[in-house]
């Protein structure tokens, strides 16, 4: 059992009924068409604004929504295929850390419950056992054994996402996703927590799917980098390269949206701004009514995704020159 | 300042109202339980040379047609009415539960059946449902427990599916589903804890309509059979004599009735206030 994690040609489509008098269903393609990689222990990051379907892709890769289309690759096993019982192995090897650790703990109960929920329903461990491990458990993450009576709404936010991870950790994943990680915490607690995460992954070797809108995290981290733009995917290739080079418009524009300390300069001017998703085209280049390089062929066919040379993917048919 | 103190008080008040609740409750339940130990009177001893004795300082709350002791046949009958009535709100409650949170967890097509099912019960009127099933055949305690119970359910059975659907989508039930858990698990931790608060509240309100239901039952001559006392009996063989004075025989059946159901609301009224007002201490 290795590990790795391969992603192809996933869509997530949610589908409404029609309604009364309404003809046609409507639909929504939260996610479109994306393929990625990720070996064993590896760490991709994936990039995009709220509502481009990075939460939605982490989620269908933990099989917590249905895919539409696609398969999910764990170890050569398809996970779309299996159902119920057939899942659960698959699922404690692979668990996610929510974008809001208190909405992921139940309010009622003690952090010694939460952490060891997963001892308890995935090893069949026993009460005393369980509270042992919790609290080597929460040791791994920089928590004391004082947690383990609280209640989340008695923690910060910085212990709460350390409670979050400890939880996940304990059925000794091989896949962690993490959704958000970072947002809500102030830039020390982010810093803190990005070296948490790395020491961890080094120490346990798992892979990592770390979604944020936030590069600057993403680039810490990530050894690849996808851009999600409208649930397509934008650009995708190892993150120096993305960042010293980007070759799509969209992954220039969440570049330039970086705000840098220190140099005092203003984050990005009206023209580039980040464009914010809602309409989309419906021919041609999904992002060609925000982007400043479209061309006439931009509205009417849509981009595939080809390589630059290596493993540097680019939906794009201008791709920005990129520096080597 | 002035604000706050009208909060603080508002606050007093509030959770002083389940506090009445519970004591008048437990007066209740003390009257009907410890009660005939004390008193010297039996329920169902006849005491000939004193029918329809109004109260005096030898009878304190008179005696009926047969010259039974009332007050003796009130603690009695306290008990039987109490006790079906908590039995019959159980019986409802876990009912309610089961079927409201298999609805609420099971796939969308059982969902469908079961809420189809309720409304069809629920279109029937639950004492023409009591008293059908009370005529057709003579019924002893546990038989009206278990008819109350069955008639009762549905209300809770909506409210238990409703929460259902509310909590199983939280991140925390996926986060469980995730490491493994199963619908029953997710049920009895997750669900179950989530609803217990408004489960508890709703509890106290069906003990009250179970005591009414029950004293309904026993007014028609459905419930508890002679000689044995309920307050809902004992209100139906006086009303025939309270017309040609005997006042005595309504009067305390009915204001213990009132009473049990005005604790059962007070204590359910004030809890929903309560976790209405969670977010402050």
């Amino acid at each position: 059992m290795t590990g790795e994690l391969r992603v192809e040609h996933l869509s997530v489509e949610y589908v409404k009924r029609p309604r009364l008098g309404h003809k046609e269903e409507r639909r929504h393609i939260a996610v479109n068409d994306v393929s990625f990689a990720l070996p064993s222990g590896g760490t991709l990051g994936i990039v995009g604004e709220s509502g481009c379907g990075k939460t939605t892709l982490g989620h269908a890769v933990l099989q917590m929504t249905p895919v539409s289309r696609g398969r999910i690759l764990w170890d050569g096993t398809d996970l779309t295929e299996l159902r119920g019982a057939a899942l659960r192995p698959f699922r404690r090897q692979m668990q996610l850390v929510f974008q809001d650790p208190f909405e992921a703990m139940n309010p009622r109960m003690t952090v010694d419950r939460i952490v060891s929920e997963p001892l308890h329903l995935a090893f069949g461990m026993a009460r005393s056992a369980r509270r042992y491990k919790a609290a080597e458990l929460l040791q791994q993450v920089g928590l004391d054994e004082t947690v383990l009576s609280r209640y989340p709404r008695q923690l910060s936010g910085g212990q709460r996402q350390r409670v979050a991870l400890a939880r996940a950790l304990a059925t000794e994943p091989r896949l962690l996703v993490l959704d958000e990680p970072t947002s809500g915490l102030d830039a020390s607690l982010q810093a803190r927590t990005l070296n948490l995460l790395r020491d961890l992954q080094a120490d346990k070797g798992f892979s990592t799917l770390f979604i944020s809108h936030d590069l600057s995290a993403v680039s810490y981290v990530a050894h690849r980098t996808l851009v999600l733009f409208g649930g397509h995917m934008m650009e995708q290739g190892p993150t120096a390269t993305l960042i010293r080079g980007p070759a799509h418009p969209y992954t220039a524009a969440l570049l330039a949206a970086v705000p840098v300390p220190a140099q005092g300069r203003a984050t990005t001017s009206a023209q580039n701004a980040i464009p914010r998703a809602g309409q989309f085209a419906s021919t041609g280049c999904i992002y060609c009514p925000w982007c400043n390089q479209a061309q006439s062929r931009c509205h009417l066919d849509a981009p595939i995704a080809t390589a630059l040379g290596g493993e540097h993917l680019v939906a794009c048919h201008y791709p920005l020159p990129g520096k080597p | 300042m002035a604000v706050r103190g009208w909060s603080q008080r508002y606050m007093v008040q509030a959770a002083s109202t389940e506090y009445l609740g519970v004591v008048l409750m437990l007066a209740l339940a003390f009257f009907s339980w410890i009660g005939p130990t004390l008193y010297a009177h039996d329920a169902l001893a006849i005491h000939a040379h004193h029918i329809l004795s109004a109260p005096d300082t030898r009878f304190p709350l008179g005696t009926d047609a047969l010259g039974r002791d009332v007050l003796a046949r009130l603690m009695r009958g306290g008990q039987a009415t109490l006790a079906i009535a908590f039995w019959a709100s159980a019986l409802g409650l876990f009912a309610g539960l089961m079927y409201g949170m298999v609805a609420g967890l099971g796939p969308a097509w059982i969902d469908r059946v079961l809420m189809r099912l309720l409304d069809a019960l629920l279109a029937i009127p639950t004492l023409v449902l009591m008293i059908f099933f009370a005529a057709i055949m003579p019924l002893d305690k546990i038989g009206l427990a278990t008819l109350l119970g069955l008639v009762s359910w549905p209300g809770i059975a909506r409210l238990a599916r409703n929460e259902t659907l509310a909590a199983r989508d939280r991140d925390y039930v996926r986060a469980a589903r995730q490491v493994g858990a199963g619908h029953f698990y997710i049920a009895h931790t997750h669900i179950l804890r989530a609803m217990l608060p408004l489960v508890i509240v709703n509890a106290t309100f069906l003990m009250a309509d179970m005591i009414l239901g029950l004293s309904g039952l026993s007014f028609l001559g459905l419930g508890i059979q002679p000689p044995h006392a309920s307050w809902g009996g004992l209100l139906n063989t006086g009303a025939g004599l309270a017309v040609i004075g005997s006042w005595w025989l309504i009067v305390f059946p009915g204001l213990a009735i009132f009473l049990a159901i005005l604790a059962m609301n007070m204590l359910g009224q004030g809890l929903l206030a309560r976790l209405n007002g969670e977010a402050s201490p």
